[in-house]
């Protein structure tokens, strides 16, 4: 009886978590077929690149989960991505190495970059989005003044095809999904992680270390952004070097299925595997709009004013919940007393 | 010796001096690392005019950070709005047109951002960030690849009308009235220093966020036609460093980033000014354009660091 119910809540699960990507497909499938008379994924290389981009999203939308739940909006992930990736990349060519060890020089910077910013942000104790800032204005310094304001090419770096393999892409995206499943639910730090996000008094007073809690936070995000920064060039050909604050443009776009995952799939799924459904969804999404030859600036702003859409309902439903609620009291008191009356 | 330390680190005059007297520092040292070429008129002249659209822009930013919240989202509204100014000018040839265009879709366009925040509830934080690149993709949608460019005996003859002189006197001198001698700016914070006392005391933290928002957007406005008369054309590279450069001028001028009482006006044209000294300064010096955003954001840091009162704990539900 236990067994067969773990297999329906298994099952349950798997459905939730598929009916977000199934439901965006459908419908913009529909969108596409009836007014253009095209498909969204027309070929093999379709299915790829809806592969690669959601990896990336949601390589991005779980950094952004290590402290944005928590209220700590750190701006420098942006920076952060684009630094770890050119160190990272440059690290591995200088060093003879290439493909794999790309990767994992820029997980190593990531982590870094993040623990350097966390360290700081425990150390100081400033606003993180005030912190975020100014670190990405080093951050991005130093991607730019190592590159020469190039970036980094990853075309020509040895063995990156490897890299943009989709295979690879999977493996690297289903390693992160179960580490970071793992991480959050069933490790000491994801206990301590989810109280200091309830409140870091209480945390304290309980014994937790929120100072080191929160800087192997910011370490993970960075962790985090570096796996998506090497992914991202390698689907791209190279990493841009960027200043003037601009390497957030590409981060934030990733808020979304961010907020999907984390404040309302993860009322009816692992958390990990929410943002995972929420990134494919929206890549969907956003290919689906490539078939109505819409630009990107356009398709952005679409994407945005879905987001700001999302915020408000996060923010209403408890009023639509408020009325229902309402409603009821009401109709138990119309009926309490018709029935006093009829007494 | 710590006491007396701390007593002088939290007199209000101390606050109050200690971003002008870093201004003349400043100053003093590039003018001697310079040979003199840095205190020389004409470049005096061109950091006061670089200035100005910061010293705007951020003058009315310093409504919205009285009450503790922060709007990163000044820069690429500024660029938006000088975009459909321009774009005006260049369909209807009228350059009252293009204030009016300016001023008001400035307006319109905070106070949209106000309005989903109070009305609808939404965190201030989340959605200066959505709007942020929400306003970049709009402009980027109307300009492209292109570049909208102004025809030069306008923009010429509104520079030395001193045009942008006017505009950031009057709004400077509405925003200080407005800050500093009404009730208005009191409340602004009264709501920066504790949100939950002065709402119970009666003023909604809403109504006065919509206000200062608002007040922002005619900044914003303003900003915007001065990017355009400087600058004589916009790309999507305009104001890309204007949001950092307004908060770095705020912090600079000696404002705390968490509002209250320490907050006031002059701080935004202090730090503006000083923000424009010294990239034009270390410029001067040598120093390369890449390694200088690095040297704003670490003095960015210290000085929050130095300048704010900082709380026990880590902060979090505050961005």
């Amino acid at each position: 009886m236990k067994q067969s119910n773990q297999i329906v809540r298994a099952l349950k699960s798997v459905a939730i978590a598929l009916a977000l990507p199934v439901a965006m497909f459908v419908i913009m499938e529909a969108l596409a077929f009836f007014t253009q008379g095209e498909h969204i994924i027309k070929s093999s290389l379709d299915i790829k690149n809806l592969i690669r981009s959601s990896g990336i999203s949601a390589a991005i939308a779980f950094a952004w989960s290590m402290n944005l739940t928590s209220g700590r909006m750190d701006l420098s992930l942006g920076a952060q991505r684009v630094a770890a990736t050119i160190c990272g990349g440059f690290a591995a060519t200088a060093l003879g190495l290439g493909g794999i060890w790309i990767l994992v020089f820029a997980i190593l910077f990531g982590v870094l970059f993040g623990g350097l910013v966390g360290t700081v942000f425990v150390t100081l104790r400033i606003p993180p989005m005030v912190l975020g800032i100014g670190m990405a204005c080093i951050l991005e310094c130093v991607g730019f003044a190592l590159s020469g304001g190039a970036g980094f090419k990853m075309v020509t770096a040895a063995g990156s095809a490897a890299l943009s393999d989709v295979n690879f892409t999977i493996a690297v995206v289903a390693a992160m999904l179960v580490a970071m499943l793992l991480l959050m639910t069933y490790t000491t730090f994801g206990y301590r992680f989810r109280a200091v996000r309830g409140s870091q008094f209480i945390a304290a007073n309980a014994g937790v270390n929120v100072f080191a809690n929160v800087a192997v936070c910011y370490a993970v995000a960075g962790l985090l952004v570096g796996v998506s920064g090497v992914l991202d060039a390698a689907f791209a050909g190279s990493m841009a070097a960027t200043m003037g604050l601009t390497s957030n443009g590409s981060v934030m776009a990733n808020m979304f299925p961010m907020m999907i995952g984390c404040n309302f799939l993860s009322r009816y799924i692992n958390q990990a595997v929410g943002v995972v459904s929420a990134s494919v969804a929206i890549r969907i999404f956003a290919m689906g709009l490539l078939v109505f030859n819409i630009s990107d600036a356009v398709s952005s702003c679409i994407n945005m004013a879905l987001f700001i859409a999302f915020l408000i309902w996060q923010a209403n439903s408890y009023r639509i919940a408020q009325y229902k609620h309402d409603r009821e009291r009401i109709a138990q008191a119309q009926a309490m007393k018709k029935a006093r009356a009829a007494a | 010796m710590q006491n007396t330390f701390q007593k002088l680190k939290e007199s209000r005059w101390t606050s109050r001096l200690f971003s002008p007297v870093i201004l003349v520092l400043l100053v003093l040292l590039f003018s001697v690392l310079t040979g003199g070429r840095f205190s020389n008129l004409r470049n005096l002249r061109m950091v006061v005019d670089q200035a100005l659209v910061v010293a705007t822009v951020a003058s009315g930013a310093v409504f919205i950070f009285a009450t503790g919240n922060v709007n990163i989202s000044m820069g690429a509204s500024t660029a938006l709005i000088a975009t459909i100014a321009a774009q005006m000018y260049v369909r209807t040839v009228s350059v009252p047109v293009m204030f009016l265009v300016s001023v008001v879709a400035g307006v319109i366009t905070l106070a949209i951002t106000a309005l989903l925040s109070t009305t609808l509830k939404v965190r201030v934080l989340y959605i200066t960030v959505v709007m942020m690149t929400l306003l970049a993709s709009m402009q980027q949608g109307i300009l492209g690849s292109t570049t909208l460019s102004l025809p030069y005996d306008v923009t010429s003859g509104l520079k030395n009308a001193g045009v942008p002189y006017i505009l950031f006197l009057g709004f400077f001198a509405f925003c200080t009235i407005l800050f500093h001698f009404t009730s208005l700016g009191r409340k602004l914070r009264y709501l920066g220093i504790n949100d939950r006392c002065a709402e119970l005391t009666g003023f909604p933290m809403a109504r006065y966020l919509f206000i200062a928002f608002v007040i922002a957007g005619i900044g914003v406005g303003f900003g915007a036609i001065m990017t355009i008369i400087r600058n004589g054309s916009i790309t999507t590279d305009t104001c890309a460093s204007l949001n950092m450069d307004c908060m770095l001028a705020i912090v600079l001028g000696g404002m705390s980033c968490f509002g209250g009482s320490r907050s006031n006006t002059y701080s935004a044209v202090v730090g503006a000014v000083l923000v424009t000294v010294l990239n034009n300064g270390l410029l001067m010096i040598g120093v390369s354009s890449t390694i200088l955003q690095a040297i704003r954001g670490v003095i960015f840091i210290v000085l929050v660091c130095v300048s704010q009162t900082r709380p026990k704990g880590l902060p979090s539900r505050d961005g």
